[in-house]
């Protein structure tokens, strides 16, 4: 988590600081904090498309972002956190249905790269772009009773192609909507079983899809543009599903000898937001 | 052996579909004898087919070797696994716990359904929890819609979901030397069980037996039962995430038997025999029972007891129960007498 916690202060930084610093044609950068919260719901279906697991519940989020618009490109860094607890009901590896909690932190980061799409006019704008990233999620499946639980570490990288559209309402007010469409390749499981050394699965590829529709409180940049140094405020409410595939199957060891066989099944994970954000 | 004719009326007794369950006796026997086949048919030998030679205990296998032994000495016992997050492959409990489930369905076949009636051989589907199913035919020789001695029953699954599993296969039963009621507590019976190519499967892996093996159930109450298992040679090949490993049980013997002492519920089981896998030491070991396990159903695992396996050149695993926790596993790799390796592990860490 430290590795990746780096890895996006570092972007934020040179979002922030270092491009402007080495480019002429770079305005200054804009800040925001964000902090909200999200409806996470996830489920887990086997091959034939039985469900395994389904767990809700509501997370806390917190997110430091730095853009810089330079030679007409608005570039943006993301530093996500978020932390929560699910409801679990699912089942033990013998079939039998399980109530219990799976305990959540995530991080993500993400960079971000967004270009006009022609000059804006009557108070409409468009951009288009792409976001990469990495999420490291961190879920502990708490025990229930004589069914022992287990942490596991889920880690993805993700890029999307992103459309977005900024149309002022009144003066001092916009909307924003953006969406986004992508998907990642395989990523990583570090499971964590009591019967088993750490073991590492991989995982299928995913699918995302986004739609985040803002209220922009204060004044709107120069043309519309979605950085800007312009103070205000904005109210996101964020929709996400993101759908990932069954990863292979790996082998257990303890000690070296091989003590059983998993597999991560297909999952789906949604989520509704809300976010308060602070931009100067 | 032969069928019967049907005598008029007794067959008939049960509307179609009208379910009776197995009497508790003939499940039990049923599930604890399908609880005890671990695969079979190795006759003793490896792989390729080479007799298996005794195995040398390690201080790199004796980890393996202990959680074998202790899990060999649980396949009759319950598993209570872990929550799902990742699938894990089935184990031999998964056959062992199909077994029992569907032994309790037995009762349904026995129950003659009319229109499927041969001879007093009745032939049926029934379907599976999640998906799939199993045929039945199942043997009343005396046609008295009872389990009783010489009846039996072949069973094939197709992709039948139980238990968070998916089975395929055959399992065939066969009673013997019944006595008492299986309608209520007091009874005993002798039951001859052979897995053909039984599988459980998941996304994790696979588990396969086959292999016969005989068992001897009796019950004297609600409370009190005994259990003897003796298993000439039994296999169970698995695949655990892509990694073969099969272990061979030869002249396995198992006995565990069950009573309220001082106001609860108490099991004992006690294990005997060779146990090899391909994947811990390769070869064959002995395993013997220097004092039973024992368990109390208010614990998750057996509190007492103690099992000692022996490899060849005298090597020796002790494995000393401490508490319903905690396990002491004790390496005398050079078969001098002397214990020079302690290891505490959680009973956790091995089953």
């Amino acid at each position: 988590m430290r590795r990746t916690a780096r890895t996006g202060a570092a972007l934020l930084a040179l979002a922030g600081a270092g491009l402007p610093a080495a480019a002429d044609a770079c305005l200054a950068p804009d800040w925001a904090l964000a902090a909200g919260a999200e409806h996470s719901r996830w489920q887990e279906h086997d091959a034939n498309g039985r469900r395994l697991v389904a767990e809700r519940g509501d997370l806390a989020t917190l997110a430091a972002r730095a853009g810089v618009q330079c030679a007409g490109l608005q570039w943006q860094a993301v530093l996500g956190l978020a932390a929560g607890r699910r409801a679990y009901q699912g089942q033990s590896t013998t079939g039998q249905p399980v109530a219990s909690h799976s305990d959540l932190r995530r991080l993500h980061w993400q960079l971000a790269a967004l270009a006009p799409l022609g000059a804006p006019a009557d108070g409409l704008a468009w951009w288009a772009g792409a976001e990469a990233g990495q999420a490291l999620l961190w879920r502990d499946i708490a025990s229930a009773g004589a069914v022992r639980g287990y942490p596991e570490r889920f880690d993805q990288w993700q890029a999307a192609a992103l459309l977005v559209h900024r149309r002022a309402l009144a003066p001092g007010l916009g909307l924003q909507a953006t969406l986004a469409l992508g998907g990642g390749p395989a990523g990583r499981l570090h499971l964590h079983l009591p019967i088993a050394d750490p073991a590492l699965l991989r995982l299928g590829s995913s699918r995302l899809a986004r739609l985040d529709v803002a209220l922009l409180g204060g004044t709107m940049a120069p043309g519309l543009a979605v950085g800007g140094r312009t103070p205000g405020w904005q109210l996101h409410l964020q929709w996400q599903q993101q759908r990932t595939g069954a990863g292979p199957a790996a082998t257990l060891w303890r000690h070296g000898v091989a003590v059983g066989g998993a597999a991560q099944p297909a999952w789906r994970q949604d989520a509704l937001g809300l976010q308060a954000v602070l931009q100067w | 052996m032969p069928a019967q004719p049907v005598r008029p009326g007794q067959p008939h007794r049960r509307t179609p579909g009208q379910v009776r369950p197995l009497p508790h006796a003939a499940a039990a026997a049923l599930l604890a004898l399908l609880a005890a086949c671990g695969g079979g048919g190795g006759g003793g030998v490896d792989d390729a087919g080479a007799p298996l030679t005794a195995a040398t205990i390690t201080s790199t296998n004796y980890e393996g070797v202990a959680r074998q032994t202790v899990n060999a000495a649980n396949y009759m016992g319950d598993a209570t696994g872990l929550v799902t997050g990742a699938q894990l492959a089935p184990g031999a409990q998964a056959l062992f716990t199909f077994s029992r489930t569907q032994a309790l369905r037995l009762g349904s076949v026995f129950a003659h359904n009319p229109a499927l009636l041969t001879g007093a051989t009745t032939s049926g589907s029934v379907a599976c929890s999640g998906g799939g199913s199993i045929a039945a035919r199942a043997t009343d020789l005396n046609g008295n819609g009872e389990v009783d001695a010489g009846d039996s029953a072949v069973l094939t699954a197709s992709n039948c979901v139980e238990d968070g599993a998916t089975i395929n296969g055959t399992l065939t039963v066969s009673f013997s030397a019944v006595t008492g009621s299986f309608t209520t507590n007091v009874y005993s019976a002798t039951v001859s069980v052979a897995m053909q190519g039984l599988t459980a499967s998941g996304a994790g892996g696979s588990a396969t037996g086959t292999g016969t093996f005989t068992i001897t159930i009796a019950s004297n109450s609600a409370t009190t039962r005994s259990i003897d298992l003796l298993a000439p040679s039994l296999t169970l090949s698995g695949n655990l995430g892509g990694t073969n490993d099969t272990i061979t049980l030869q002249d396995y013997h198992l006995v565990t038997s069950s009573g309220v002492v001082g106001g609860r519920q108490r099991s004992t089981t006690s294990v005997s025999g060779g146990l090899s896998s391909t994947g811990v030491a390769g070869g064959l070991v002995t395993l013997s029972t220097v004092q039973p396990l024992v368990q109390f159903d208010s614990d998750l695992y057996a509190s007492s007891g103690q099992l000692v396996a022996t490899g060849a050149g005298g090597s020796r695993l002790r494995i000393t129960v401490q508490s319903a926790s905690t396990v002491l596993l004790e390496l005398d790799a050079n078969g001098d007498g002397s214990y020079e390796t302690s290891t505490p592990r959680t009973w956790a860490e091995l089953i």
